[in-house]
């Protein structure tokens, strides 16, 4: 399949990334690159396989639903970007007026 | 003294029994990495201080006859993607550059519980995607066999370490031939252990149903170590497995006499590179002139291995890579609202390479494609497993033989503009990540005879056949004159 600028454009927004100025043309011409490549995947007969999504030769084991011990807030925190008291800090989400 | 001359089971065994101080052999690798690393690399961060002390608590233990462990006194350099608690946990990316986690991963807390002593942390290829270590956004890591040359990827770091003599051990991470191929590059020994045979609990998520723990050594011995070590069931990882893991050292030194070895025809296919199918028809022989019967075999599917891997690694990653957003931890680029925040952020930390990697994985997965490329990833997927079942569950293999790289050590900068000819380093080493199952890279005959650049031998066995791939591995190498 051919991509065009405006489906990079929807993928960056939705992947909340950016590509630096001027660089656009190179990841498009890498990603059509890569795309051409992967279409091999269209020959095979897959009808009646299903599908492997993971590796593992025995069902996941969940842990036993027990109260235990858990980090600390201030390790946890330790590493935020920003902070205020005990809670991470981030730019306002709601504006004013659909915040109130 | 130099630490290099012991296997590190001999050196943990004299440690244990007061025989070698612990801080003269962990010095010996210190100082090695002191005199050399600025040459090479290796290393983001060594914790001398702490590696010091931890020796000389094993020595004083060791003096009361209460030393013990299977690593008594051993040092391991440990990829920037596993946690190590107080230890910067880079990734090799900018967006992590001032992280240091709080915990220990699993396989870190069995190495210390172990004796084991943790000597620092090792640069890669930014968040495991690479094949050179070429894009780590924090330095450049040479080859200790040729400085011109990449160690591979992605954890080109604990490979240089232990090819430099600056570790006897490393940990790598896997999840499409990141410990194998620069253990092929290096000149080492490499092990991909069985999906879920190791915990990922701390292990920093590049693709989950991919990733695992792998192990780098001088010798096959060493690995064993190691790798029996770090392995078994963790309630911190619900797909590590409840099996029980063997006593990998037992058996090491069995012969290989009857063995069933298949060479897939996809992995010497026309246009090999000559020296790397010279190099892989003499390790054939080797083997079989130890008794290993050999013969052809088909796994059919390996056209489709680096375009499936490719799909299901990069939609993983645009799923786990999701929560680096500034808020919790890593890089933030300050912004008056949210969103520009995280695309700020977001477009300062990553590197070309993963962020090409996100772009293709949220395509892959986005409204419309998700079918025609996601799940038609997954069903080749079963595909590629189905066929290695074949070989080893319907016909009866023991293991199988390939050479690990298409490519010995190449130079700085001459895949680095082609993302495609990269990925196409991972061609002999994906299937066994796709499929689940073990492989070891055991170092074989160099390019162009002796002195020339390394090259690996690989086997490849079933799920949970570590056993049988190192005891391969250790015949081989013995019979090419490696450690008696």
């Amino acid at each position: 399949m051919k991509i065009d600028d405006a489906l990079i454009e929807s993928v960056l927004r939705l992947a909340r990334l950016d590509l630096p100025r001027g660089e656009f043309e190179k990841y498009k011409a890498h990603l059509q690159q890569i795309l051409d490549y992967v279409e091999v995947l269209g020959e095979l007969d897959l009808e009646g396989v299903a599908p492997m999504s993971c590796a593992a030769s025995s069902p996941a084991v969940l842990r036993a639903d027990a109260e235990a011990e858990s980090a600390a807030r201030e390790d946890v925190l330790a590493n935020a970007p920003a902070r205020a008291g005990a809670f991470f800090k981030v730019p306002r989400i709601l504006d004013q007026t659909e915040g109130s | 003294m130099s630490g290099s001359l012991l296997t590190a089971v001999k050196a943990a065994e004299l440690i244990s029994r007061g025989d070698l101080k612990a801080v003269d052999y962990v010095s010996g690798f210190l100082d090695e990495a002191l005199s050399r690393d600025s040459g090479i690399g290796a290393f983001l961060t060594i914790d001398r201080e702490a590696a010091l002390e931890a020796a000389a608590e094993t020595d004083r233990a060791a003096a009361q006859g209460r030393a013990r462990g299977r690593l008594c006194g051993v040092p391991v350099a440990v990829k920037d993607n596993i946690c190590c608690r107080g230890l910067p946990a880079t990734c090799g990316s900018r967006i992590l550059k001032d992280f240091v986690p709080f915990y220990d991963a699993c396989a870190v807390r069995r190495i210390r519980d172990e004796g084991g002593i943790v000597l620092g942390k090792t640069n890669m290829d930014e968040f495991a995607m690479g094949s050179s270590t070429e894009n780590s956004a924090l330095g450049v890591t040479r080859n200790p066999r040729d400085p011109s040359r990449v160690p591979g990827g992605s954890s080109g770091g604990s490979a240089a370490a232990v090819a430099a003599g600056m570790a006897p051990l490393a940990l790598g991470s896997e999840t499409g031939g990141s410990v194998r191929q620069p253990a092929s590059l290096c000149g080492l020994v490499g092990l991909k252990p069985t999906y879920g045979r190791v915990s990922r609990y701390g292990l920093v998520a590049y693709a989950s149903s991919l990733d695992q723990i792998g192990t780098f050594s001088a010798c096959v011995e060493d690995n064993a170590l190691i790798a029996g070590v770090i392995s078994g069931r963790d309630p911190m990882d619900s797909t590590s497995s409840p099996a029980p893991v063997p006593d990998y050292m037992s058996g090491l030194e069995d012969s290989v006499a009857g063995m069933r070895l298949g060479i897939p025809r996809e992995y010497v296919p026309e246009g090999l590179d000559a020296e790397v199918r010279r190099s892989f028809d003499r390790a054939v022989e080797v083997l079989e002139g130890l008794g290993a019967e050999t013969a052809e075999v088909s796994l059919p599917h390996t056209k489709y291995v680096i375009s499936a891997y490719y799909v299901i690694a990069t939609a993983e990653a645009s799923s786990n890579l999701a929560r680096y957003d500034g808020v919790r931890y890593g890089l933030r680029r300050e912004a008056s609202d949210v969103a520009s925040m995280l695309t700020s952020t977001r477009m300062d930390g990553f590197g070309a390479e993963v962020k090409r990697r996100i772009i293709l994985g949220t395509f892959v997965l986005s409204s419309g494609y998700y079918d025609a490329y996601y799940t038609r990833a997954l069903k080749a997927r079963a595909l590629i497993r189905r066929d290695f079942e074949d070989c080893f569950d319907r016909d009866g293999f023991d293991a199988l033989l390939t050479p690990t790289s298409p490519v010995a050590a190449f130079r700085f900068g001459e895949k680095a503009d082609d993302p495609l000819e990269m990925y196409l380093c991972d061609v002999f080493t994906a299937a066994v990540n796709l499929a689940g199952i073990t492989a070891l890279s055991v170092p074989s005959f160099p390019a162009g005879g002796s002195g020339g650049l390394p090259l690996g031998l690989q086997v490849i066995g079933g799920a949970f056949r570590e056993p049988e791939v190192l005891r391969i591995g250790r015949a081989f190498e013995k019979a090419m004159g490696g450690r008696a």
